[in-house]
Parts: C-alpha cells; structure tokens; sequence
C-alpha cells in the first residue's frame, strides 16, 4: 500500500528518462521494488502466519499499546503543562508500567530526575525546554 | 603522512585532556551497555548521538569508537557469570563461559576473555592502521559509477549476512531509501513527500529516526515482554581478583584461539554486514572442528571462550575500515558513527586521512589507550559491573526513553522532532516484531543520498548512457560480487522453498 502511495506521489513529482532521471524517477523505482518485495514476501512459503487468537496478542501487546497512549498523550501536553510537569507525570507513568510496584518510589525519582535535568541540560547546557501555560 | 608518522600524530591528538576523558567516558558507558542486556551499541551511540553536538568531531567519533569496541569487553562478564548475555555476540560464550563458572573457574574465565578481548583488539587496530592507509589511496581513484557500484554492494552484503531473509533486508533497504528521500531533492530542490508539512522540508532528522527505530523500539521490546520474576544473584558471583589470572595450561590451550580469532574476526569486520555475532560464532565453529576434542565444547573448555571473545574485539576495530576509508558503514553502529560525523560536517572516505589526519590517526591511538583501559576495567572492577544488573527496570527504562526525548528534542528545538521519535519508536517496535532487522534500514537511510548523487552525476557525465557503471574495472567487478550475492541468496531461497514444499 506504502509502495503504491509512494509510486503515485512519484509520478506526480516528473520521472523524466532514466538517461535524465527527474525528481520522481528513484522514488518511483524505488516503490515499486517495494511493491515487488512485498508480494514475493507474501508468496514466500516459510512465512510463519500468526494465527493467535485476538486476546493472545492484546495481552502481550496491551503494555506497549499503554506506553504508546502515554506518549501520544505527553506529546500534547508538553506544549500546554511545559516540560517539567508533563515529563514528570510521564515518568511516574511509565514506571508504573516498567513494573514499579508502588506510588512512593516513582513519584520520588521522578521529582529527583526532574530536579537533575533542570540543573544539567536547563542550566548547563542551556537547552530551551518548553514551557507550558503556566511558565514552568 | 606515513603510518609512523601518522600514529605519532594520533597520539598527540589523543593526549589532551578532553579526548582522553571522551575515550574514557565512552569505554566505561560501552562497557556498561555490553553488561546490561536489552540496550545494545547501536541503541547506546543513539542515545549519545546528541551529546556529541557539545563536542568536536575528534572527540565525537573517539567516544563512539569506545562505546562499540567497549561493548564487545563487557558483554562476556554476565554471559560467563550468570549465563545471561549482555550482547548478541556474548551468547557463543555463554555455551562454555557459564559451564566454566559452574566449575569454580569463573576467574581464568573472565581473565582470558578480557586478555583474548586485549590481543585481538590490539590486533584490530594494527590491522587498521596497516590497511587503511592504502586502500584509502587506492579509493580516491573512485569516481560517482565506483562509489553508486560500492552502495549497492554493500547493501547486498549488509542484506545477506544480517537478515535471515534476503527480502526482508532489501524490502528494509529500499525503506530506508525512501525515507532517505523525503525532504528537498539535491539537484532541483522540489520537495518530495514532504505531506505540506515545513518541519519535512530538510529530510527526515537522523536523530529522531535513529534514537526512535533503536533507543525506544528496544525499551518497548523490553517492556512488552513478560519479565520474568527470577532475578540473577549477583551479589555473590564475582570472582576475586586474584583468582582472574589464567595459568599457563590456560594460555596454552588458548594461544591458538586468540590468535585465530583475531584474523578471523579482523576480516569478517572488514566486510559491510560483518558483524561481532558473526565472527563469535565462525570462531566458535572453526575452534570446535580444529579441537582435539571437540566432545568437551559446551562442557566448559576455555578454547570455546578466548576464540569467539577474540574474534568480535577485531571484528570491532576491522569494521572501521570501510566506514573510515570508503564512507561505507558495514553495520548500524558504523553507520550511527558516519551520521555523528557528518553533523559535524566530516566526511567519511578516501579523502579522511589526508583532509582529518586528526580525525583518523585520533581514533586510531583512541583504540589503543581504549583497548588498554577496558582491560583495567573490565578485571578488577568486574564486581561493580555485575551490579548494574541490581538497577530496576522500572527506572532503568524510563530513564532511557527520557534521554531520548530530550536528545531529539535539543536537536531543533522543536516538539517535531519528539512526535517523530515516537512515531520511528513504534515502526521500529512492529519491525522487530515481525523479523525485519533495522541495519539495512539505516544502511539506506544514510547511503541513499550518496547512491542517488552518484549515480546522478554518473550519467550526467555520460550523457545518459548507463554504460557508464560498467565502464570501470572496479565498478563492473563490485557489481558483479553485488549479482553474485543476490543470486546466492536467491538459490538458496528456492533450495528451501522446494524442501519445505516436500
């Protein structure tokens, strides 16, 4: 589907001859050897098809799909709540999800991580981090 | 410049205080990397990758160098202690190395790997020094059709050694282009796949795409499997150290591996797709048919650690050779080092020895105080090292996703740069999930500009005739070892496909 989406774009952008390749033209090539690969990798008789039940394979993917959710939502954040609270809420997070077992632990070395990157990529190394609506 | 002349050079380079302290900081953190398991070379030099803007390029690569050979050191002390490898390329030691363990000699176990590991390092580097040089001088010959025929060769090479599937690797190659493409092209600057969107109009950042694809696939691969309760007890396995010195029944019985090892490994990490696994295991396998006993490999015989542990120490220092040389990385660690160098405008190739010395002859004399320092490292403070695996997971990986935000964050400043962190950490994830090895990727990623480039200026010299990359004995030869390979895998492709079928 990529390879298609990647030919069409292609095309749009003038191949030109392969004895004066334009813009599109290794792009284009490049999509549809995508597309070739694909289908012999789909022909291929050692594919291993996974044909685990649906349930099988939320329960190992359920933590990964929680950590991404996580991401998506620290993402948005960080332009509203400033870097400092949106990675600090972050890390209790994904502590809780790396199998911290209680609350104390991860809201401590949160706050201390916070405090040491304050201190050496805020002040040291002047790095810009974004600050939220309320300046922080 | 002569090689003499060259080394004395790179020593007075090395001697400063920042460079000595960067090859330091980079052997202790490979070290570190090797013990723990999960986080490998390419995942670290990633995640270091921007610290590397606060340095100059000299410092940059001799940092990165000791992460990558440091690695190789550190990842033999779990696998010979706990029977738990640190790196890929440790598993081979875990096969002898533990049984050693269990039979009270944990201690010329771990010596020999870090005296094997000291040797063959060494070697490497003189090899590398020896080599380089010339092929340097032969490269510069090369023009764009020898330079498009050396991409193709290595991404053939890099396909067939390191993936199980010759399609997977090329499909991940030509991924890798692509994405390479987005961005404004070279010669015309219209922009392509850029979706509309401002932050694309530069390409896709390397930074992001690397610390993503290897730095939080590899925290999420981690995660998302079940860990298991049982941790390994560390706090009593580490042998004293005077128990870490081999006997002379031990450094007979593994002169011969080391010595084998390091020629095997050196070659093998001369190739693009030659990797450390590969050497450890070649080693093993040549040590086990050469043995006298080949019956007592696996039951805890020092020759099945010193050969392997040897041979992916000089595969470490070979694989610089193209890199350096020819600007052709041969695995992903190498071509997260050509990535480092060049956002510090070096190039890597034909021209590094005589427009760098420093650059070069710096690295070079890197690896000999680096080789020497691991081996101080690695045996009397091998009792911290196996602490490391105390620190919890639960801080370890949130910490390292951390590092990486911060890293493609500082990159522009720019919250882009994060979303496209996560969005290459979840590619990289599903990758991995199904098989795919992401070394060709990067491979492409970072050759693809180079490939179009020349293979553009080729036929604009030529006026269009694609005679042009057969015109060369050097082109045609590299292109004909690229077919080859292709038809081998195929071959043996179908070979399979008919047995299964029968």
């Amino acid at each position: 589907m990529l390879a298609v989406l990647v030919m069409i774009e292609s095309a749009r952008l003038s191949l030109d001859t392969i004895h004066s390749p334009g813009p599109g033209f290794v792009p284009f090539f490049l999509g549809l050897s995508l597309a070739v690969l694909s289908l012999l990798s789909l022909l291929a008789p050692d594919r291993q098809v996974k044909t685990e039940a649906f349930w099988n394979y939320w329960e190992r993917g359920r933590n990964v799909f929680f950590i991404f959710a996580g991401l998506g939502i620290y993402l948005l954040l960080l332009r509203s709540a400033g870097f400092f609270i949106a990675t600090f809420l972050l890390m209790i997070y994904l502590m809780k999800f790396s199998g911290e077992k209680g609350y104390k632990r991860a809201i401590v070395t949160s706050a201390l991580t916070m405090v040491f990157i304050y201190f050496l990529f805020y002040k040291l190394l002047s790095i810009p981090l974004p600050k939220g609506m309320v300046g922080v | 410049m002569d090689i003499f002349q060259g080394i004395i050079h790179g020593f007075a380079v090395i001697l400063a205080p920042a460079k000595l302290a960067a090859c330091f900081f980079g052997v202790v953190i490979g070290t570190a990397v090797g013990v723990l398991p999960g986080i490998g070379p390419s995942g670290s030099i990633a995640l270091l990758l921007p610290l590397t803007y606060y340095m100059d390029p000299v410092s940059a690569i001799i940092m990165l160098a000791g992460i990558y050979y440091g690695t190789m050191y550190g990842g033999s002390t779990t696998s010979i202690l706990v029977n738990l490898p640190g790196e890929a390329q440790s598993v081979v030691t875990c096969l002898d190395g533990y049984q050693m363990a269990r039979q009270g000699r944990a201690g010329p176990a771990l010596g020999i790997s870090a005296f094997g590991s000291f040797i063959a390092g060494t070697f490497g580097v003189i090899g590398l020094m020896v080599v380089a040089p010339p092929l340097a001088e032969f490269a510069l010959k090369f023009g764009p059709a020898e330079i498009f025929a050396l991409t193709i060769l290595a991404f053939t090479l890099v396909g067939y050694l390191t993936s199980s599937s010759m399609i997977k690797a090329l499909m991940m190659a030509v991924l890798g282009l692509l994405l390479a493409s987005v961005g404004q092209e070279t010669i015309t600057a219209i922009p392509r796949f850029t979706l509309g969107n401002v932050n694309l109009q530069s390409g896709i950042g390397l930074v992001p795409l690397v610390m993503g694809l290897f730095g939080i696939s590899e925290v999420l691969l981690a995660l998302g499997e079940s860990a298991s309760n049982a941790e390994p007890d560390v706090r009593k396995s580490a042998p004293k150290f005077s128990s870490l010195f081999p006997d002379r029944k031990d450094w007979k019985d593994s002169a011969g591996p080391i010595a084998r090892g390091s020629l095997i490994g050196f070659i093998i990490g001369l190739i693009p797709g030659g990797t450390g696994i590969i050497a450890s295991f070649s080693s093993y396998a040549i040590e086990k048919k050469l043995s006298k006993h080949p019956e007592r490999f696996g039951q805890g015989t020092i020759e099945g650690v010193a050969g392997p542990e040897s041979a992916n120490n000089a595969a470490a220092q070979g694989a610089f050779i193209p890199l350096l040389t020819l600007g052709i990385p041969g695995n992903a660690a190498m071509a997260l080092t050509l990535g480092a160098l060049k956002i510090h405008g070096v190039i890597p190739g034909p021209l590094l020895i005589n427009e760098h010395p420093e650059v070069f002859w710096g690295v070079v004399a890197s690896m000999y105080i680096g080789n020497f320092l691991l081996l101080i490292l690695n045996l009397p403070l091998i009792g911290i090292w196996v602490r490391l695996l105390l620190v919890p997971s639960s801080i370890l990986y949130p910490m390292l996703i951390l590092f990486c935000i911060i890293g493609a964050y500082s990159l522009n400043n720019n919250a882009f740069d994060v979303g496209a962190l996560f969005f290459f950490g979840l590619l990289g994830y599903v990758l991995r999930k199904q098989d795919f090895e992401l070394a060709p990727l990067i491979l492409g990623f970072i050759l693809g500009p180079i490939m179009e480039t020349s293979a553009r200026q080729a036929l604009i010299m030529s006026a269009g005739e694609l005679s042009i990359f057969f015109s060369s004995a050097v082109s045609t030869v590299l292109l004909a070892i690229a077919f080859l390979v292709i038809l081998t895998a195929t071959c043996s492709t179908i070979r399979q496909w008919r047995l299964r079928k029968a």
